[in-house]
């Protein structure tokens, strides 16, 4: 629960434009997102829950469940470890 | 003093060394003035150098002049003031470094019976920001502070390890300067170094990993603090001064400001030096008693804090101002002014840019 509210903090903060080019008002650190990291983390802010992230990804690229679990799992780690 | 419009105002502004590795703040400060549509007042820059550059810059100031370092004395610097506004007629003097700071203070009320306003806080208040008084500061503000010791033997640096210190660490001057040193003997050489440039006494600091950020704003002297303007380093000099940066807002950062600035009764502009480290806590590196160099950036987010001075000075600052603007970067570069030697050798002989000066195109 604790981890949805840190994650939910640092979405909610950041300035997330179309191309993927992201920045976060607190900390002034930037970066750039892939087409895929832009879905997940749109989608994350809108409230999506990493199963549901998983199962559109799973539709739309036929990768196997487990690996874009655990690719999720890391990009919301890197998310948590970076920004808050 | 004179009464009258702020916005045409003379005021004279040190600092005007512009070095690209490290700039003094005096430059930005006037190029906040002149770029601001309010202002039509006169620029007076004010050097210790025959090489400072912004001495030179027809476009921001409009005349020159070199003042006495101050270790010739505060009786000095004074009649050197006194005969430069007998010719220029000063409104403002805004004292940009360090190491004079506590000079202006004391000259303040003199000058002020000459019609020369400043906006300085009190001599008590800027000592107690002093990089060797600081860990007091901050224990009584409750303010997190990296452990800080004063070091006059150079012999500590071998001790410190018995003496719960580990490397790296950072060793600091007194006024300015710091060196990220990782053993001893890079210790020592840092220690003979700024020893030699800055004086002593010589300051470590414990390390802290993390993202720097930095605050300035204006303290109004009752304990308020206006117009804060954050940032965030992008991209270093080999001195560790912002090359890039970008405006960010941190609640955090500015609620420590404001602790500090209520806590000091601040009077006049500050930057504030902090580190966030990975757990988040936020920790007071130091404060400096002036403008930053990257004040421009102020501008840049609608926030000229070198005007709100002059406006709070005036009586006129009523303390709002535009929302906090995140997410604006600056990007310093070098370029070169090209001087005749009459410019030059009227700084150098007579201590003053002369009236008209014939710039090569």
């Amino acid at each position: 629960m604790q981890t949805k509210t840190v994650l939910q903090d640092i979405l909610s903060r950041l300035a997330i434009s179309p191309s993927g080019f992201t920045f976060d008002p607190q900390t002034g650190r930037s970066f750039t997102l892939n087409a895929t990291g832009l879905t997940v983390m749109l989608g994350l802010r809108q409230g999506r829950s990493v199963k549901e992230l998983s199962q559109e990804l799973e539709r739309e690229y036929q990768v196997i469940p487990e690996r874009i679990e655990a690719s999720l799992a890391d990009f919301v780690c890197q998310l948590e470890r970076e920004f808050s | 003093m004179r009464p009258g419009d702020w916005r045409r105002w003379t005021v004279a502004i040190t600092g005007m060394n512009a070095t690209p590795d490290n700039p003094g703040p005096g430059y930005a400060v006037a190029r906040c003035l002149r770029e601001s549509r309010a202002f039509e007042g006169r620029i007076v820059g004010c050097g210790y150098d025959v090489l400072d550059s912004g001495l030179y810059a027809q476009r921001v100031t409009d005349t020159g002049y070199l003042l006495p370092y101050p270790s010739a004395g505060e009786e000095v610097l004074l009649e050197r003031l006194l005969a430069l506004h007998a010719a220029e007629g000063f409104d403002v003097i805004i004292p940009c470094l360090d190491a004079e700071l506590q000079s202006f203070i004391r000259l303040e009320p003199t000058l002020r019976e000459h019609g020369i306003r400043m906006l300085l806080p009190e001599l008590a208040a800027a000592r107690a920001r002093d990089k060797d008084r600081l860990s007091e500061l901050c224990q009584k503000l409750g303010v997190n502070h990296p452990k800080t010791q004063k070091v006059t033997d150079p012999g500590f640096f071998e001790r410190c390890l018995e003496q719960d210190w580990s490397y790296p660490m950072m060793v600091k001057g007194p006024f300015y300067d710091a060196r990220l040193v990782r053993n001893p003997v890079e210790a020592e050489a840092a220690f003979r170094c700024l020893g030699q440039q800055w004086g002593y006494p010589i300051l470590v600091q414990e390390f802290l990993a993390g993202q720097e950020l930095n605050l300035t704003g204006l303290g109004d002297g009752t304990g308020r603090l206006l117009g804060t303007v954050m940032m965030a380093k992008r991209a270093l000099t080999d001195k560790g001064k912002a090359w890039a940066g970008v405006s960010v807002v941190d609640q955090k950062l500015e609620a420590m400001a404001s602790r500090l600035v209520e806590g000091l009764k601040w009077r006049g502009p500050l930057e504030v030096e902090a580190m966030r480290c990975q757990d988040g806590s936020l920790h007071l590196i130091e404060i400096n008693p002036r403008f930053p160099a990257w004040i421009y950036l102020s501008h840049g987010v609608q926030r000229n804090l070198p005007l709100s001075l002059l406006r709070l000075l005036s009586g006129e600052q009523s303390g709002v101002f535009p929302a906090p603007m995140a997410g604006r970067m600056f990007i310093r570069y070098a370029e070169e002014l090209v001087v005749d030697m009459d410019t030059f050798e009227s700084l150098m002989m007579l201590g003053q840019r002369p009236k008209t000066t014939h710039h090569v195109a």
